[in-house]
C-alpha cells in the first residue's frame, strides 16, 4: 500500500488483486444480496482509493481496509432498512426467495442484524466466515479471549431470536 | 472466494487514476502539533488574563485539578478526533468513558467552588458574556485547525468526531480563560465557562455531520 500511495500503478494492481477475494468474503458474509454485494465491492474499492492516503505505513492493511469496508456496508444496511421501512414489498417471487436456502438466509440476517454492532461482527467473522479466534481478534483490534466472549453472548442471543 | 466479473475494469480504472498522494502524518504527529498551538493559547491566557492573584491560585489543589482536568480532557478529545479520522484507528470505549469521566471530573471540580449569592443579574450576565466571548475567541483557530485536521482524513463517524474537535477546542479554551478569569464562583463557571463547551461542542457535531462526511459522494 506504501508503493500505492508513492504511485507503483504495479503495487497498486497487486494489491487490489489480492484484497478482492478477501473483501469478497466480507461482504457476502454481511450482506444477504447477491446483486448488492457486487456494487458495495465496486463502492467499497472506490471509498478505498479515495482515501489511500490515510493509510499508515508499516501498519498491517486489513484493519485499515475493513474498517472501510465495514463503514461502506453499514451505510448500506441504514439506506436499506429506511428505504424498507418505507415500501410494501409486494414484488418479491417467493420461488426466488426460497431457493438455496434463500429464507434461511434471510432469518439469518435479520437475526444478525438485532445484535449488538460488536457482537455480530464476532459471530460473523468466527461463525460465517471461518476465522480462527486470533485471526479475527487481530481484525477488529481486540484479544482473543474478549472476542471468543462477544462470540459466545452473540451464538447466545441467536439461538434465542431464531428460537432454538 | 471468486470476485466479481467486474473486478477487472474497476481495477484497470482505478489504476488509472492512480497518483502519488502524500500520506497523511499519523495522529500521535499532529496531536503534538496541536498541542503546541494550544501551549501558545494558554500562554496568551497567562500574559493577557485579568486576575491578578494568579501565583496564588497555582498552589491552590482545587485550581491545579480543574485546569489539570480541562487540558487533559482536551488533550483526549483531540487524540480521540485525530484517530477517528483514520479509518481502522478509531479509539474505543474506554478512551471515550475516560475523556467524559475528566469532562465530568471538571464539572464536579467547579461545583466545588464557593457559590456566591447574584447581586444584579446585569452584571452577572456582563461578565459571563465576556468569558463566553474569550472562551470563543481562544477555540476558534484551535477548532478550525483541528477541524482541517480531521477532515485530511477520512473520518467514518463525522458527527462524532465533529463533536470530539470541538470539545478538544472548547476545553482548551476554557482552561485558558479559567487561568484567565478572575471570577472564582461556581455558578458562573457552570453558566459562562461550562455551557459554552456543552453547545459548541454539539454544534461542532452538526458541523462534523455536514462537512467532515467524505464517504458521502464515494
Amino acid at each position: 500500500m506504501a508503493d500505492a500511495q508513492r504511485g507503483n500503478a504495479e503495487a497498486y494492481r497487486a494489491l487490489l488483486d489480492d484484497i478482492g477475494p478477501e473483501l469478497m468474503g466480507f461482504l457476502r458474509a454481511r450482506v444477504p444480496d447477491s446483486q448488492d454485494v457486487g456494487d458495495l465491492y465496486q463502492e467499497t474499492f472506490l471509498a478505498l482509493h479515495r482515501s489511500r492516503h490515510t493509510y499508515e505505513a508499516p501498519r498491517p492493511v486489513e484493519p485499515w481496509l475493513f474498517a472501510i469496508a465495514a463503514h461502506v456496508v453499514a451505510r448500506h444496511l441504514r439506506r436499506r432498512r429506511t428505504r424498507i421501512g418505507r415500501e410494501v414489498l409486494v414484488g418479491v417471487l417467493p420461488e426466488e426467495a426460497m431457493a438455496e436456502g434463500g429464507y434461511a438466509r434471510l432469518q439469518l440476517a435479520q437475526a444478525l442484524d438485532r445484535l449488538p454492532p460488536t457482537h455480530r461482527e464476532a459471530i460473523e467473522l468466527v461463525k460465517l466466515e471461518g476465522l480462527s479466534t486470533e485471526a479475527a481478534a487481530a481484525r477488529v483490534g481486540t484479544t482473543p479471549g474478549a472476542l471468543r466472549v462477544r462470540a459466545h453472548r452473540a451464538y447466545s442471543a441467536l439461538r434465542r431470536l431464531l428460537g432454538s | 472466494m471468486q470476485t466479481p466479473p467486474t473486478h477487472e475494469r474497476l481495477v484497470a480504472q482505478l489504476i488509472a487514476d492512480v497518483q502519488p498522494v502524500r500520506p497523511l502524518w499519523s495522529p500521535r504527529t499532529r496531536l503534538a502539533l496541536w498541542l503546541a498551538l494550544q501551549t501558545l493559547t494558554l500562554g496568551v491566557a497567562v500574559e493577557l488574563g485579568l486576575r491578578q492573584d494568579l501565583g496564588d491560585h497555582l498552589r491552590q489543589p482545587l485550581f491545579l485539578l480543574e485546569v489539570g482536568a480541562l487540558v487533559v480532557a482536551g488533550a483526549m478529545a483531540a487524540a480521540v478526533a485525530l484517530r477517528g479520522a483514520v479509518p481502522g484507528m478509531a479509539s474505543g470505549r474506554l478512551a471515550v468513558t475516560v475523556l467524559l469521566l475528566l469532562g465530568s471530573a471538571a464539572v464536579a471540580l467547579v461545583s466545588l467552588e464557593p457559590v456566591v449569592t447574584i447581586r444584579s443579574s446585569w452584571g452577572f450576565v456582563a461578565r459571563g458574556a465576556v468569558c463566553v466571548i474569550c472562551i470563543l475567541g481562544y477555540a476558534a483557530i484551535p477548532w478550525s485547525v483541528l477541524f482541517v485536521a480531521v477532515r485530511r482524513g477520512a473520518p467514518l463517524d463525522a458527527p462524532v468526531v465533529g463533536v470530539c474537535a470541538g470539545t478538544a477546542a472548547l476545553l482548551f479554551a476554557a482552561a485558558a480563560v479559567r487561568i484567565a478569569c478572575p471570577i472564582d464562583e461556581a455558578l458562573h463557571l457552570l453558566t459562562w465557562h461550562a455551557m459554552p463547551v456543552a453547545l459548541g461542542a454539539a454544534l461542532s457535531g452538526v458541523a462534523g455531520a455536514r462537512w467532515l462526511d467524505r464517504w458521502r459522494e464515494a
